[in-house]
């Protein structure tokens, strides 16, 4: 008897020890963290104002250093001062009338006050306006009805590029489709002659079962090479394309330790709902999320979401994210877990920094959308 | 409606056969008492625990879920009444899912006088308790018991 229960306090003490390990693990302190100095930044918000920005741009022309935050509940876009920290205009969007873009833009791509792309969710229609609010034109999305266009839905983690007289628009997958059904992530949008078609390519893993809710692409735009570095939710590895040449498509990998290889929920198509263990092991294990490339330190970010435990989930605790570094030819520079509060989906590049909007510090002081600013330290 | 309409069922009760009329009437009674019964009892055990939970907050006899997020035209449906019914002891709005306090504020409008009449759940302790849903609800409760639940949708009378 004695022997068993030391058998059972031995396997006990492991398994407190894992536990331990695990929190230090997922506890760990981004500020001490040997890869990012941080600093804080924040611009305030008026009253009818909250913290979730859709869509965010930072721009450098005459008028200086802007950052442009789009709002989708209000229709709106928020024109900053970058470096006075000041509103410097508001441009509302009307959503019914002659000027009306509907009630579902989820992106917006500013190329001058009198060319300004908005991307209608619902419509499959892009409209240009100016800076007042009028629409100038609209282009719409033509599908041949095949399902094969991705559900186009710009936002700040794959935004409208304009590419010489074409906008490249991407989105989420149709869910449960066999390879025959699937066709091109992108869409480029010929802006003269209003015709659309289907460029890029999905990684051959997309054919491999049903990718349920992780069927995001993500991407950036590389302004000094003209490159898209594409990322999906379910692969390890990204794609430097000019989505014209497939053949010429580079392939890196920027695979995560926090992660394990992520595998589809399943792998027919026969809409059959997989068990509750199954289903709940599949949006627990975590995922990778959206890819910055920041022209100014020469770097790659690749963003995810951490493996979370069933208790956290059922609480509704909000999942941790986690940050991987790469150089420009994707050598990994190092990784970290980000601290609890910061929220990646609106992260945003400036010469001063990584510009990550912090969700604990509004909640506490919600007149002011504060950033952690990261910075890559020097070695 | 039709003097007819009204008197005939009278006149029916007086006539010879108004007795099966009566046991007829009372046996319907009973299965419609009984169904409501039922209903009482067909609320189940995540809804009683989370009625439990109201007990501890309101003694109101409509508790309404509000989750912020989810579907829309029910949420909108949801708040509309409640900016309207603010006032009163016996309604209680219970806001969940929050994604934005201050724009959930703005959008409610509560007035000072009647931030008794709401809770805003910003720590998701209703998701602990078992709601995970998209829907708003109306927990119709007599003397803090849970008679029944009721999906609040674009289309639900309120």
């Amino acid at each position: 008897m004695k022997k068993v229960l030391s058998v059972f306090s031995f396997i006990f003490s492991i398994f407190l020890c894992s536990c331990q390990l695990e929190n230090k693990h997922v506890d760990t302190n981004f500020v001490d963290n040997d890869l990012f100095t941080t600093h804080h930044y924040s611009i305030p918000l008026d009253s009818l104002t909250g913290f979730e920005s859709e869509c965010i741009q930072y721009l450098k022309n005459t008028s200086g250093e802007q950052l442009l935050l789009f709002y989708k509940r209000a229709n709106k876009i928020n024109f900053y001062d970058f470096k006075e920290k000041k509103l410097i205009k508001t441009v509302s969007f009307a959503k019914e009338g002659p000027n009306g873009v509907g009630t579902s833009i989820s992106g917006f791509r500013w190329v001058s006050d009198r060319e300004i792309y908005l991307s209608s969710y619902w419509e499959r229609r892009i409209y240009l306006v100016d800076v007042e609010g009028n629409v100038k034109k609209k282009f719409d999305i033509k599908d041949d009805g095949s399902l094969k266009f991705p559900v186009i839905d710009p936002n700040n983690n794959r935004p409208i590029i304009k590419a010489e007289n074409d906008l490249i628009l991407a989105g989420t997958l149709y869910k449960t489709l066999p390879r025959n059904k699937i066709g091109k992530p992108f869409v480029s949008l010929n802006l003269k002659g209003g015709t659309s078609k289907l460029v890029g390519k999905y990684p051959e893993k997309i054919f491999e079962g049903d990718w349920d809710i992780k069927d995001e692409t993500f991407f950036d735009f590389n302004e000094s090479s003209k490159k898209f570095i594409v990322a999906f939710a379910i692969s390890d590895s990204v794609m430097v394309t000019d989505l014209k040449d497939n053949s010429k498509t580079e392939h890196y990998s920027a695979k995560s330790s926090f992660l394990k290889e992520i595998k589809p929920l399943n792998s027919s198509y026969d809409y059959e709902p997989p068990d509750s263990d199954e289903a709940n092991e599949y949006v627990l294990s975590g995922t990778y999320w959206n890819i910055k490339y920041d022209q100014f330190q020469k770097v790659y970010y690749r963003f995810g979401i951490l493996p979370r435990t069933l208790a956290d989930f059922q609480a509704a605790i909000e999942p941790k994210f986690f940050i991987s570094v790469f150089d420009d030819n994707f050598k990994p520079l190092g990784e970290s877990i980000l601290p609890e509060g910061l929220f990646p989906s609106m992260a945003t590049i400036t010469p001063s920094g990584l510009l990550i909007p912090n969700r604990k510090a509004y909640d506490k002081q919600d007149d002011f959308l504060s950033f952690d600013v990261l910075t890559i330290k020097k070695k | 409606m039709t003097n007819r309409m009204i008197f005939f069922p009278l006149m029916y009760l007086q006539s010879r056969r108004s007795k099966f009329f009566i046991t007829a009437s009372c046996c319907l009674f009973m299965i419609l008492t009984g169904s409501c019964v039922k209903n009482n009892s067909g609320t189940n055990q995540a809804e009683q625990k989370i009625n439990s939970y109201f007990n501890k907050q309101t003694n109101a006899d409509s508790v309404f879920i509000i989750p912020a997020t989810g579907c829309s035209g029910c949420i909108n449906k949801a708040v509309l009444f409640a900016q309207k019914h603010q006032a009163g002891r016996n309604r209680f709005y219970f806001v969940t899912n929050i994604d934005d306090l201050k724009l959930l504020k703005n959008q409610l409008s509560v007035e000072p006088n009647n931030e008794g009449n709401f809770y805003f759940d910003n720590n998701n302790v209703l998701s602990g308790l078992g709601y995970k849903d998209i829907y708003p609800y109306l927990y119709i409760r007599r003397d803090r018991i849970l008679l029944s639940v009721r999906i609040i949708t674009p289309d639900f009378y309120l």
